[in-house]
């Protein structure tokens, strides 16, 4: 146990993130106050970081998670180890999968340890209305018995960039564009340090679905807008972009090109909440942008247990 | 302070948890619950047993969460009551709890009163003992007449306990329990039924102990009666319970009584029952003996695996393995025949069908069992009848049972020839090679060592070429395939010597490291050249691998492969003479670790690496 830390100006150093890395890697959680001060690193990191990350490929991209931390794990084994390969994630890291907290703070150890080799950027469950709906919330709640955990995270999500730009050549985010973007640097205009909004361009950012209509219609989510090929047409052309790679929908077959491969949805839980059957991929740029799609199976059972039904932190007098 | 207020602020705590105990607020309830403990502890024996359990009794919960941990917790209390000879007086709340509503509260109850009375049968005195002739079975009476139907569920639960622990010399206590027993075998309510029929094993075991011509007299009646009940959840619960039931009956009962109801289970219409019976078969044939493992059981057997139901046939196929071992062992006599004669005779006809089956699952079970019969049946049969079913599966269309056979290859390839192996298996084998379930193509390429000492490196090599199978998983799509075959290359390294990695894995690593345009396989390149430098002579990795690193991987646009290369560098620094660590490897790693490198990790990696350089001997 880790005791030496004090309150103040205690930081995570490399033999810490070690020792957690190794403790997540076997799906075990870190204490609070371990939480609290990766939280804290995490944060000094994703602050310096543009709302649209600069990525130089090759560099292999990940669709949602959503707390499946097996299917995570398999992930990795389909894809390499980090830091050797280079990932970036495009959001929804929590909710609805068992394992919430361990899969988020898997991805934050990693990308504090190797902050040029991972990349976050944020989707639309990475905030604390949805997270509190859609189980993370619990989640915390019972394997620590205080929302703390829960407070540290959705604090972290408030950093996290709404975009990256590959080569200058993908343009890579969560849902999808925004009738009020045209030019990729109006994004990095948003000040993005807040819960995400229920209108307006970063809202959209997160919400938005491509659809097989001309031009924009309201979206059946509630947030966001549907949008078309002739859309991305324009936004492509005048962002010098040739793929737009977002995640956002489940597609059973792990991925999806739409509009004459300028668009690509990547999906990466498979068998989504442990029931849709669906296969999950990953998509991999190489150094001239070539895509290379791995598609993967869930996790097979005896490799994966249920989490335990009794909460893991003591009632102390 | 006075000793008074002294006293006073040490219970403070425990005034503030018994509060809690009747807060409002549930979640705290809980707690101050789970720490029961602890208040006794502070209590003491004497007022524990006078004041905590009387007003836990007093004060039950009527929230499910807090009885469970109220349930739990009392398990835990002899100790706190004063030991064994006070036990009795936790009986009255764990009567209450084991009446509740709610299953899981029952079987916690049930659970605490059954370690109770064991605990107080073993270490208690004999005026402690009393307990169950005092309280335990007028207990047990009231549970077992209950009104409601949840406390007779749970006499029945405890009703072999009870029948154990009541002393010898009260044998008119121990027969009223069988009584009581026999009563709530005959419930109109099926789920007490159900309950009757899950303890008859653990209570014919706990008469036997007695007197066997009691559970003959009194519980096999019972048995039959349960075993032809119109619910089928009751007469599975039966067939769970037949192997530890038979084993408490004399022979002739065995045979006469209980081996006809037994097999009876086959015919049973519910698929449940007979899925319970496929289950179970392999406990219920050792409880009945090779006889009548080889006359009654084997046809059961078969029936099963013929059977119209896919979970049912199943079910047989996981125990083909463990059931063709018993059969094996069964003896041959003047009119019957046993042992492998019989295998070959009428199991093998029987699971050939399985290979075929129209259920993915039941083919998926067969192959995680149709190798375990080469070493129960022996070489020629396997060769003669098993293979053919092998090779059948190996063509399957469902991943899972090729990666079922693949698995468990080693028990069958271990037990065949060379010419064999490699004229039959080994074409199917390869064609797998390149299965698209990246498990199956994993678990072959993990064979891979265990096949090269097998066939030598003659046949390995030169007739069959598995050598350059094995190198051409390291441009495979999935890491974990590449991983894996870099580790199956260095055992070949190992086997088969430096020469012939030197002929044919040398080369294939130089060439996938120069020609692939992805920094992936690249990758694959060093981290091969790492992991084989543990066993490649210094000469070889020195003249052949070590520029790879040092003039190619150092100068890599990706930076990713820039500090591989440090990485690899550093393990292969303890390998390499000392000539070649000062002359390529320290300049090397010192350029990389420069000011003019812009990325951090490579940097990072390259003092590691550096650190590691200076540590070996000079």
């Amino acid at each position: 146990m880790w005791v030496c830390a004090s309150d103040r100006g205690a930081m995570a150093g490399a033999a810490d993130l070690e020792r957690w890395l190794e403790k997540l890697k076997n799906c075990e959680h870190l204490t609070e106050l371990e939480v609290r001060l990766l939280c804290a690193k995490a944060r000094e990191i994703l602050i310096e970081e543009a709302n649209v990350q600069i990525i130089n490929g090759p560099v292999t991209i990940a669709g949602d998670i959503h707390g499946q931390f097996y299917d995570l794990m398999e992930l990795f084994r389909v894809g390499g180890d980090v830091p050797d390969t280079k990932y970036l994630f495009l959001g929804d890291f929590v909710d609805r999968g068992y394992f919430s907290v361990e899969s988020f703070l898997l991805l934050l150890v990693l990308k504090v340890r190797w902050p040029d080799r991972v990349s976050l950027i944020r989707g639309n469950h990475e905030s604390r209305q949805i997270t509190q709906v859609y189980g993370f919330y619990d989640e915390c709640l019972r394997k620590y018995g205080t929302a703390n955990v829960w407070r540290y995270c959705t604090e972290v999500f408030d950093y996290l960039s709404l975009g990256a730009l590959i080569n200058g050549r993908v343009f890579c985010l969560h849902g999808g564009l925004s009738p009020s973007i045209t030019d990729i640097d109006q994004i990095r205009a948003i000040d993005r340090k807040q819960e995400v909004p229920h209108d307006g361009a970063m809202c959209d950012l997160m919400w938005s679905d491509p659809e097989d209509i001309e031009g924009w219609a309201l979206s059946p989510r509630g947030a966001g807008y549907l949008f078309g090929a002739s859309v991305v047409k324009q936004f492509n052309h005048a962002n010098q972009l040739e793929l737009i790679a977002r995640a956002h929908q489940l597609v059973m077959e792990g991925y999806k090109l739409m509009f004459d491969n300028t668009v690509v949805t990547v999906w990466s839980a498979p068998n989504y909440c442990y029931r849709c059957g669906n296969v999950a991929a990953i998509l991999h740029l190489d150094e001239n942008l070539n895509r290379n799609f791995q598609v993967f199976q869930d996790a097979p059972q005896d490799e994966r247990s249920t989490p335990s039904k009794h909460p893991s932190v003591e009632y102390f007098l | 302070m006075s000793a008074g207020e002294e006293v006073e602020d040490a219970l403070y705590p425990i005034a503030v948890l018994l509060d809690e105990l009747k807060n409002e607020d549930v979640q705290l309830r809980l707690n101050a619950t789970r720490r029961l403990p602890t208040i006794a502890a502070a209590l003491g024996t004497e007022r524990t047993r006078c004041e905590l359990i009387p007003f836990l009794t007093e004060t039950i919960d009527d929230e499910d969460e807090v009885l469970m941990a109220l349930a739990e917790q009392l398990d835990k209390f002899v100790e706190f009551v004063g030991g064994p000879d006070y036990a009795g007086v936790l009986l009255q709340p764990l009567e209450i709890l084991s009446a509740v509503e709610e299953t899981i509260v029952r079987d916690l109850a049930v659970d605490s009163l059954r370690h109770i009375s064991d605990l107080v049968a073993t270490t208690a005195t004999d005026h402690g003992r009393d307990m169950h002739v005092n309280q335990m079975f007028p207990l047990i009476k009231r549970l077992a007449q209950g009104d409601w139907f949840t406390s007779r569920i749970s006499a029945c639960a405890l009703v072999a306990t009870v029948f154990k622990n009541i002393s010898s010399d009260r044998e008119d206590l121990k027969f009223e329990v069988l009584t009581l027993f026999q009563a709530m075998a005959r419930d109109e309510t099926p789920m007490v039924r159900r309950a009757a029929s899950s303890a008859l094993g653990a209570l014919a075991s706990a008469c036997a102990a007695h007197d066997r011509a009691w559970v003959e007299k009194e519980i096999v009646p019972v048995f039959q009666e349960l075993a032809d009940d119109e619910q089928d959840s009751v007469r599975l619960l039966t067939v769970e319970n037949s192997a530890l039931f038979c084993s408490s009956v004399s022979d002739e009962v065995r045979n006469e009584v209980m081996l006809p109801i037994v097999c009876n289970f086959v015919n049973d219409k519910s698929w449940r029952v007979r899925y319970m019976m496929a289950d179970k078969l392999v406990s219920i044939c050792e409880a009945f003996g090779p006889v009548a493992t080889r006359d009654d059981f084997l046809p059961v057997l078969i029936r099963l695996i013929k059977d119209g139901e896919a979970e049912v046939r199943t079910a047989a196929a996981f125990k083909v393995t463990e059931m063709t071992r018993l059969v094996v062992q069964t003896p041959s006599d003047t009119n019957k025949l046993g042992g492998k004669d019989l295998v070959v005779r009428e199991v093998l006809p029987a699971i050939r069908e399985l290979v075929t089956d129209p259920s993915q699952h039941a083919r998926a079970a067969f192959a995680s069992n149709v190798m375990g019969l080469a070493p129960e049946v022996g070489l020629e049969i396997t060769v003669r009848d098993v293979l053919e079913l092998v090779l059948v599966l190996l063509k399957d269309e469902f991943p899972d049972v090729r990666l079922n056979v693949i698995s468990r290859l080693d028990k069958v390839s271990l037990m065949m020839g060379i010419d064999r192996l490699s004229s039959e298996l080994l074409p199917a084998i390869v064609e797998l090679a390149e299965d698209r379930n990246w498990r199956v193509r994993l678990a072959i390429v993990e064979h891979i060592p265990l096949l090269a000492k097998q066939l030598g490196r003659e046949v390995f090599q030169d007739e069959m070429n598995l050598g350059d199978l094995c190198l051409n998983w390291l441009g495979d799509c999935v890491f974990s395939i590449r991983e894996a075959a870099i580790k199956s290359l260095k055992e070949l390294s190992q086997i088969f010597g430096d020469d012939w990695s030197r002929e044919t894995i040398v080369p294939k690593i130089v060439s996938l490291f120069s020609s692939s345009a992805n920094y992936l396989y690249r990758m694959t390149a060093l981290h091969a050249v790492g992991v084989l430098a543990e066993v490649l002579s210094s000469d070889l990795l020195e003249k052949s691998l070590l520029p790879i690193l040092t003039d190619q991987a150092c100068e890599d646009p990706v930076p990713n492969i820039r500090f591989v290369a440090a990485k690899t560098l550093g393990k292969l620094a303890p390998f390499v003479r000392a000539e070649a660590r000062e002359s390529k490897i320290r300049p090397a790693l010192k350029r990389l670790s420069e000011s003019t490198e812009a990325d951090a990790d490579v940097i990072h990696f390259s003092k590691e690496a550096l650190t590691a350089l200076n540590a070996c001997a000079p």
